[in-house]
């Protein structure tokens, strides 16, 4: 479970990049925050996992074991994918760090990889890498900022059955994306911000065959008017 | 295993299979053994003449330490743009959420402060062989009181890392150069005493935040001058490091956060 309370950030005080926004995901839910670009998703889920700090505001999670895709870059190229891995199981304080490795590798089909360098990569490749990294600690909470970015058809459909299979384990997950026809096929619930606040939130099963796209036009369209 | 140690090992390992380190090191050998022969000669002609300073031996000096600082300069340019490139390149956003930023500032400063001696180390380890210093007890003199230099890293790396928010890389580089510069030049006591005359010299010595001060007080020590009588100097250098690193977190914790 996540849940925010009134959550606001400014920058420099002057850019208020979250005007209070509060939002609730249940365990074993899968949200989609939605959102054009600079609308704050990415704060949001910064604050979430504690790399920003907001400027009031309260957020309860579940647990503090998160997983957590980022949007960008995961770190210095040169590493080898086996090392990376293993250098961020350390970390999260994994049990038996190449074991762990050795079977998250295998079972995401990407043993291959292990003696790659990250640089190396193709960019569905490094994508894989991306998610793969946040399930090593077996998170309770998965965070996914644009996770689907890269990916060809292929890699969309095994993202799709890997997410599907982290909520049936009963894992909470947030994710942001630009792909709304895509998100709508796993999304359980929506949360749409624009300009730091929470224009519109629901259920994907109650949109009765509206497509998430759509409504979502609508609904910044309105906000910004 | 502890994080902190975790993160200050991989910073370890990560900066030993940069290739940038052994040109660094390449670059270090030949800079510096140009840097002793001269320095060597200086103090040989010294030696012989008695306790006269001129002109040349001042000179001399200044030759020898614009060499070391141009090489620590480079060396501390390494391990600051690898620190600052990880704030851009993802790596600290991976692992700050698992680990207090605290932790991280100081296992990473640990790490490459680490790095940078055994970088130093082995580069006058080589110089070492490549000089015979066995056989030349002047220039083993020397040797100890180079490696005594050493604490210069927190200097540059804080100036360097400083400039680095505020500006571009190569434009930081040549401001902690440049700032390192004048800060050497200006505790040359002749320098001193003559741009600003014999009173203004003396009272300057004590104000000029200058690891160079102190680095030419190490000297002297090496050669027989009294350590107690410097104490203001490793006082005031141990303020100046205080205050910049404070700062340098500061820094760090607002670029962070945008």
């Amino acid at each position: 479970m996540i849940e925010i309370q009134d959550l606001k950030k400014t920058y420099n005080g002057k850019i208020e990049a979250l005007k209070g926004i509060s939002f609730r995901i249940e365990k074993g839910e899968i949200a989609l925050f939605l959102g054009l670009n600079g609308a704050g998703k990415t704060t949001a889920i910064k604050i979430i996992l504690g790399l920003r700090r907001a400027n009031s505001g309260k957020i309860s999670l579940l647990s503090h074991n998160i997983g957590y895709v980022p949007e960008g870059e995961i770190g210095k190229k040169d590493w080898r994918v086996e090392d990376y891995l293993e250098f961020l199981a350390q970390l999260r304080e994994v049990q038996s760090v190449e074991d762990r490795v050795n079977n998250v590798l295998e079972k995401y089909k990407a043993k291959e990889m292990r003696r790659r360098r990250l640089r190396e990569l193709s960019k569905g490749m490094y994508q894989k890498i991306k998610w793969i990294q946040a399930v090593l600690s077996d998170p309770e909470i998965l965070i996914l900022d644009e996770p689907t970015s890269g990916f060809d058809p292929m890699g969309k459909v095994e993202f799709r059955n890997w997410i599907m299979e982290k909520k049936e384990e009963g894992r909470t997950i947030l994710i942001t994306s630009h792909l709304l026809d895509e998100m709508q096929k796993i999304g359980d619930t929506y949360i749409i911000i624009n300009k730091g606040l929470i224009v519109d939130k629901g259920r994907i099963d109650e949109m009765k065959g509206k497509a998430l796209e759509e409504h979502f036009y609508e609904v910044v369209k309105e906000s910004q008017e | 295993m502890n994080k902190s140690w975790i993160l200050s090992k991989s910073t370890l390992k990560e900066l030993i299979k940069n290739k940038a380190i052994y040109y660094t090191m390449i670059f270090g050998v030949i800079l510096l053994f140009l840097g002793f022969t001269q320095e060597a000669l200086v103090l040989e002609f010294e030696s012989n003449a008695g306790e006269s300073q001129d002109l040349s031996e001042i000179l001399g000096l200044i030759f020898f330490h614009i060499f070391l600082y141009i090489w620590f300069l480079v060396a501390a340019s390494i391990c600051s743009n690898n620190f600052f490139e990880e704030l851009v390149d993802g790596s600290a956003e991976m692992i700050l959420p698992y680990m207090s930023k605290k932790s991280y500032l100081l296992s990473k400063f640990v790490g490459y402060t680490v790095s940078f001696f055994l970088l130093l180390a082995v580069t006058f380890l080589i110089l070492f062989l490549l000089l015979n210093f066995t056989t030349n007890a002047l220039n083993f003199k020397l040797l100890i009181s180079s490696l005594m230099l050493i604490p210069n890293f927190l200097f540059l790396f804080s100036l360097l890392s400083i400039f680095n928010v505020f500006s571009k890389r190569k434009t930081a580089g040549i401001l902690t150069y440049i700032t390192y510069l004048f800060f050497t030049i200006l505790n040359v006591d002749y320098v001193l005493s003559n741009f600003f005359g014999e009173g203004l010299a003396k009272a300057l010595k004590y104000i000029i935040p200058s690891i160079a001060r102190w680095q030419s007080e190490i000297v002297k020590f090496c050669f027989g001058f009294k350590m107690s009588d410097y104490w203001p100097y490793w006082l005031l250098n141990v303020v100046i490091y205080s205050f910049m690193m404070l700062f340098l977190a500061m820094r760090f914790s607002e670029k962070s956060e945008v």
